[in-house]
This record gives structure tokens, C-alpha cells and sequence, in this order.
């Protein structure tokens, strides 16, 4: 049987389809209910309440609705698009025509691993309101199907725009950027923010403390016997105990890294980037160079220790796409590896940056001002509820806060070469914004009254990608750097996406 | 035939050194109008809540609280009235430009060749002085769409014309 063939009438997803339709089903009902479910269970006494009855019956309907969607769920090619036809009692049908498909990539979960299936989901240009998705295809199915739909749309390209046809081979060869080992992921692991998961574990011990207290558990006593457990340790037990949460963490950011990284394979194709990478889940993402409308690289203090950056695409956002799904970061990448992606992204040599200014500094005078104002106010407020003793701390927050201000005032630096605008800045670390000209949307100086009675002024760079500022530049300066984007803008016949 | 020309900077077109038009004066009315209901609201309601709050051996709260809402909303209808001179507008044969704010101010550019709808709106109040509304909207995100308030209808619909027209004719360059 031909590979086109096998599209051609209404055909099923998987079978196994169905556990991911009743599996999907029960995930929402939980999102909702959960609160319910809980009080249910906590409060149980003998026997079935009315509500629980009500609640499973609710439940069993749901799960036999969604084994009956599955057999009312089909997808099949037409000579000119990818069809989904879904719905229980009203039909809908899902016509993706071959031309706006921009990507197809596979999802796997443990459970798609175990039925060997594969989500699919198929990205395409413009604003769909509607997610473009298939629970469960076998593997051979999802392969001959992705390459059909991706051959399809290389024929229907060519006719549309005949000139850009040898721009985009069909299946034209992988370069491969990155392949992460064991080793470098376990050092990908080292290198991440380790203060994350602290206080990713923070926020769910009060959290559960919050719902602990809705459920008459008395939370009162429970901080009571950590609080005269704490007195009466030592420094050294404290020093110990700090250790072993840091620990904790560092393990835990390792394992996470494990998690999403593992395996993590970042290559180019055609004209796109490509990454597919997870333990149990493994995700691909597909990001078009027309769809990336700013590129940010970077790292932190322990990834330049090591000598690794982490890249990161922000893609045009459409519609009702979740902003995160838009963005994803490579890291563990070196720096030849991030001047390939740049170039490839802009097709063509990333010229230097002429020159780097430097922003005014009002940016750390303005933000100082506010702080010491702080500071004084909490003190005096200290002061007159006769507390001298919290005043050293509290001066030690003014100095920090406004340290962490100057550093960002040192590092922040922006530029362009004629072709990008390039801004630098960071904290602890050091991030790299880089953003074609033409992919601008819009462009605005904001000014509070304390910029413009100094000539001074924010500029607001909007993209599809979102904005990008450079605070505190003298306005004239501005006025004539926005003279130079708005005429590259307005002369440049690319379409930003 | 492919050129690429260095540009010299300084002999580009200048956001600073343009025309710009201020709104019809009817549109303070309508600004105002806006303020007067917003305020008669805040009054009401605080006004209301200091009557559950306080008992009649205190009755100088409320007027004290009366007199800082009629001291804001003063404030606020000087600052608007004085701010409205320096809402103003500017089209150039590629780009509309705007600009507004007293206190907190905001130059915005849009190049037509970005724009990806335009339309004319016009309120309950703006109906009552003839006015419309300028709605202009990119890929940028929601924060960044312009609204140019305060015009003619007929000036209104001119512009979202011109704009649609150019944003065409760039796409066909």
C-alpha cells in the first residue's frame, strides 16, 4: 500500500487512544473537582452519600462519553488538507490546509512509550483558535504520517510560491547542534539555579499548611512544636540542617534536569530548529527561523564557570497558544554552538555590533532614591516601635537592594549593527537579547516625570514575541535610534513571520 | 537589481520635527464627562461605606473623607484638562505616530507596513459630540495597540483608508 493511500478514507487513532481520551477526561474533571473529591474523602463516613452517588455517576457517563468520542473521532488527507473529524453530539470538523502546516512533533509519556503511540500535534501558522491534536497514533502510523503531511506542504508550497521552492527541501538533511551525554546533562544539572526548588518546596509546605487549616487540623500547634524544636538546636545543628535542604536541592534540580533534558538532541533542518528530549516524557519542539522573533542566550555564574550557555527561542505568539509553549531553552550549549543558531536564524553571518551604550545613570539614581526612602521609612517605623535591634538587617536589605541595582546598571548595555538590536544586561549572571530589525512591530519612548524634567526616556520595542525595553537613555539619542529602526522597518520587504 | 546603500543617519526622517494635530477640543467634554461619572461613583461608594463604618459621634470622618475625594478628583480634572494639549498626532506616508501624557508621557510609532487591522469605534459619550475613535491594532500584543481618540468621523474613517490602503500597497511592493 502506497504511504498516500493509507490517509485517504476516515481512519481511526489507535486504540489505545481511548486510555488517553478517558485519561484526558479524568485529568479535567479532577482540575475542577479536586477540592470536592477531597472533602468527600476526608469526610466519609458508612455507606454512599446522595453526592457521591451524583459525582460517580457523573464520572461513569464522562469516561463512556469519551470511549464513544474515540469511535467518533477521525483523520484522513484530502489532496488538500488534513481533515479531524471529532464530537460527541455536534460534529466538528478540523480542516488544516497543507500550507499552514509549519510543524508536526511527537509526545511521548510513559504510557505512550509502554503502547508504543505517540501524541501528535501539528503546529501551524496563524491564529487557530483550535489545538491541532492526536492522542494516540502507533509510531509507523505518526512516521508515515508526518512525512506525507511535510511532503504534502512542500508540494503545496512550491505551487503557491514557485520562486521558494529550492528555499525548502522536503526532507532536507539534519545538522545536528547538540546531543547532551550523561555527563554533560549531569553537569547541566550542577549548573542550574539550585535556589529553584527550595522554593518551589517553601511554597508547597505552606500551601498544604493553608489546606490543612481549611480541614480543622490545628496548624497553630504544628508551627508551635517546630518553633521550640528550632530553639533548642545549636549554630552547628543549624549550619547542618541549612546544608542538608541545600543538598536537597541541588539534588533535586539534577533530577529535574534529568527529567526534562535527558537524551536531549538539538538539531537543524531545513529551516528550522529541532529539539526532542525527556526521561519518561519525551517532547519534540520545532521552532521556524520565520516564526523565532527573538533569540536570547546566556548563563549564569556557575554555567561560565563551567563554560556553558543556554539558549532560548521566543516565537510568535497566536491566538489562544499558551505563551509558554512559544519559548523553550536549550542549555549545555558552548559558544560555537550559539553563534551556529544565530547565524542560521538570521541566514547569514551575525555582523558586529558597532558600538555598545551604555544607559544613564539615572537608572541606578532614580531606583536609589526610592530605596533609601524605604529603608529610612521601615527604620523609623522600627525605631518607634522600640525594635533598634532589627535596624542592622534592615540597612543590610537597603545595601543589597541597592547593589543588585548598581550591578544591573554596570551590566546593562545595548546596540545594534545595522541590522539588530542587540541589548545585554543581568544580575548575577549575563543574558543576551538579540532581535532582527524588521521583526519590530511597533515602537515607543514612555517617560515618567522623573526622566523627561532630565532629558531622559524608556523605549519600548514590541514584537509578536513580546517587548524588549531599554530603560533611561537620553531622549534625543532615543529619538534618533528610533528614526534608524522605524525607516529599516518600513524599507524591509521580509515578512516578520 | 539588488542595492544596498549605506544610509547616513542623520539625513532620515525625523519623529521630532513633524506637524502634529491636537484632538477636537469637543473631546475634553467627553474626557470630562468620563472623570464626572467615574468620580460620582468613588463618591457614592465611599460616601455609602462611611455610613456602615462610622456612628453619628464621628460624622467629621466623613466629611473629611468627602473633602479628599472632591481634593482627587479636582486634581484629576486639572491634570486632564492640562494634559489634553499634549495629546497629538502625526501621518507620515509610512507610519502613524502618536503621542500623549502629562505626567507620565508616551510617543508611540506604528509603521503601516506592521499593522494588522484598523478600525473606527465610537462610545455612548463620544456619540453625543460627534466624535470617534482610532483603533489601530499589530502582532504586538494587546499593550501595544493604539487608540487615537477625540477625531471627526469623517477624519476618522479617512485615516483608517489611508492606513488600510498603504498597509496593502506595501504588501504588494
Amino acid at each position: 500500500m502506497r504511504k498516500s493511500d493509507r490517509f485517504t478514507a476516515p481512519r481511526r487513532q489507535s486504540q489505545w487512544a481511548i486510555v488517553f481520551i478517558v485519561l484526558g477526561f479524568l485529568k479535567k474533571l479532577l482540575n475542577q473537582l479536586w477540592p470536592i473529591v477531597i472533602a468527600l474523602f476526608l469526610g466519609r463516613s458508612t455507606g454512599f452519600s446522595r453526592y457521591e452517588l451524583i459525582f460517580s455517576g457523573l464520572g461513569i457517563f464522562g469516561m463512556l462519553a469519551s470511549v464513544v468520542a474515540y469511535f467518533r473521532y477521525y483523520y484522513f488527507v484530502s489532496d488538500k488538507e488534513l481533515i479531524i473529524r471529532s464530537g460527541l453530539f455536534k460534529r466538528v470538523k478540523l480542516n488544516i490546509p497543507f500550507e499552514r502546516i509549519q510543524s508536526v512533533n511527537f509526545k511521548q509519556t510513559v504510557l505512550h512509550r509502554i503502547f508504543q503511540v505517540t501524541e501528535v500535534e501539528i503546529e501551524t501558522a496563524g491564529s487557530s483558535k483550535q489545538e491541532s491534536r492526536l492522542d494516540a497514533l502507533s509510531i509507523d502510523d505518526a512516521e508515515a504520517l508526518r512525512s506525507l503531511l511535510l511532503e504534502k506542504r512542500a508540494a503545496a508550497l512550491s505551487h503557491l510560491y514557485p520562486s521558494e521552492v529550492e528555499a525548502e527541501p522536503v526532507e532536507s538533511a539534519q545538522y545536528t547542534i547538540l546531543r547532551l551525554s550523561i555527563r554533560q546533562l549531569i553537569k547541566v544539572g550542577l549548573t542550574q539555579n539550585h535556589f529553584a526548588p527550595i522554593g518551589l518546596l517553601s511554597g508547597i509546605v505552606f500551601s498544604s499548611l493553608f489546606y490543612a487549616m481549611t480541614f480543622d487540623i490545628d496548624v497553630e500547634e504544628i508551627l508551635r512544636s517546630v518553633w521550640t524544636y528550632g530553639e533548642r538546636l545549636a549554630v552547628e545543628e543549624y549550619a547542618l540542617l541549612l546544608l542538608g535542604v541545600f543538598l536537597i536541592s541541588v539534588l533535586l534540580s539534577i533530577l529535574r534536569t534529568l527529567l526534562r533534558h535527558y537524551d536531549l538532541h538539538f538539531w537543524r533542518t531545513g529551516k528550522k530548529f529541532q529539539v526532542v528530549q525527556g526521561l519518561f516524557t519525551r517532547r519534540e519542539f520545532a521552532a521556524l527561523d520565520s516564526k523565532i522573533q527573538i533569540l536570547n542566550w546566556g548563563q549564569n555564574p556557575l554555567e561560565r564557570w563551567i563554560g556553558f550557555y543556554n539558549i532560548m527561542f521566543r516565537q510568535a505568539r497566536s491566538g489562544s497558544v499558551k505563551a509558554g509553549r512559544m519559548m523553550f531553552k536549550i542549555p549545555g550549549c558552548n559558544l560555537r554552538q550559539v553563534a551556529y543558531v544565530q547565524d542560521n536564524w538570521l541566514g547569514a553571518k551575525l555582523k558586529p555590533i558597532e558600538k555598545y551604550h551604555k544607559v544613564s545613570i539615572h537608572y541606578f539614581l532614580h531606583a536609589a532614591i526610592y530605596q533609601v526612602l524605604f529603608i529610612l521609612l521601615v527604620s523609623a517605623a522600627m525605631v518607634y516601635m522600640d525594635r533598634l535591634d532589627t535596624v542592622p538587617f534592615i540597612l543590610l536589605l537597603g545595601v543589597s537592594m541597592m547593589s543588585i541595582r548598581w550591578i544591573k546598571y554596570q551590566k546593562l548595555k545595548y546596540g545594534t549593527n545595522g541590522t539588530e538590536l542587540y541589548i545585554g544586561g543581568g544580575v548575577i549572571g549575563l543574558r543576551h537579547v538579540l532581535l532582527p530589525i524588521y521583526k519590530i512591530q511597533n515602537i515607543s519612548i514612555a517617560q515618567n516625570p522623573y526622566q523627561w524634567r532630565r532629558g531622559l526616556g524608556t523605549l519600548l520595542v514590541d514584537t509578536a514575541a513580546g517587548r524588549v525595553t531599554i530603560p533611561y537613555v537620553d531622549q534625543t539619542v532615543l529619538v534618533r535610534l528610533i528614526d534608524q529602526l522605524i525607516y529599516r522597518v518600513e524599507v524591509s520587504h521580509k515578512d516578520w513571520m | 537589481m539588488f542595492s544596498n546603500q549605506q544610509i547616513d543617519i542623520s539625513t532620515l526622517p525625523q519623529i521630532d520635527h513633524l506637524q502634529y494635530t491636537q484632538l477636537q477640543k469637543e473631546y475634553l467634554n467627553v474626557e470630562m464627562i468620563g472623570l464626572g461619572i467615574l468620580w460620582v461613583i468613588i463618591f457614592l461608594t465611599v460616601f455609602g461605606t462611611s455610613f456602615i463604618y462610622t456612628d453619628d459621634t464621628y460624622v467629621w470622618i466623613r466629611y473629611v473623607l468627602l473633602a479628599v475625594v472632591a481634593i482627587f478628583a479636582t486634581l484629576s480634572m486639572i491634570i486632564t484638562k492640562m494634559a489634553f494639549k499634549r495629546k497629538k498626532f502625526a501621518l507620515r506616508e509610512r507610519d502613524i505616530i502618536y503621542m500623549e501624557g502629562l505626567l507620565w508621557r508616551k510617543h508611540t510609532v506604528i509603521p503601516f507596513n506592521r499593522i494588522q487591522h484598523a478600525e473606527v469605534t465610537q462610545g455612548p459619550i463620544d456619540r453625543l459630540f460627534d466624535l470617534s475613535k482610532l483603533k489601530v491594532y499589530t502582532a504586538g500584543g494587546s499593550s501595544s495597540d493604539l487608540y487615537i481618540p477625540g477625531l471627526l468621523p469623517i477624519d476618522a474613517e479617512r485615516m483608517k483608508h489611508y492606513i488600510l490602503n498603504r498597509t496593502v500597497r506595501d504588501e504588494e511592493e
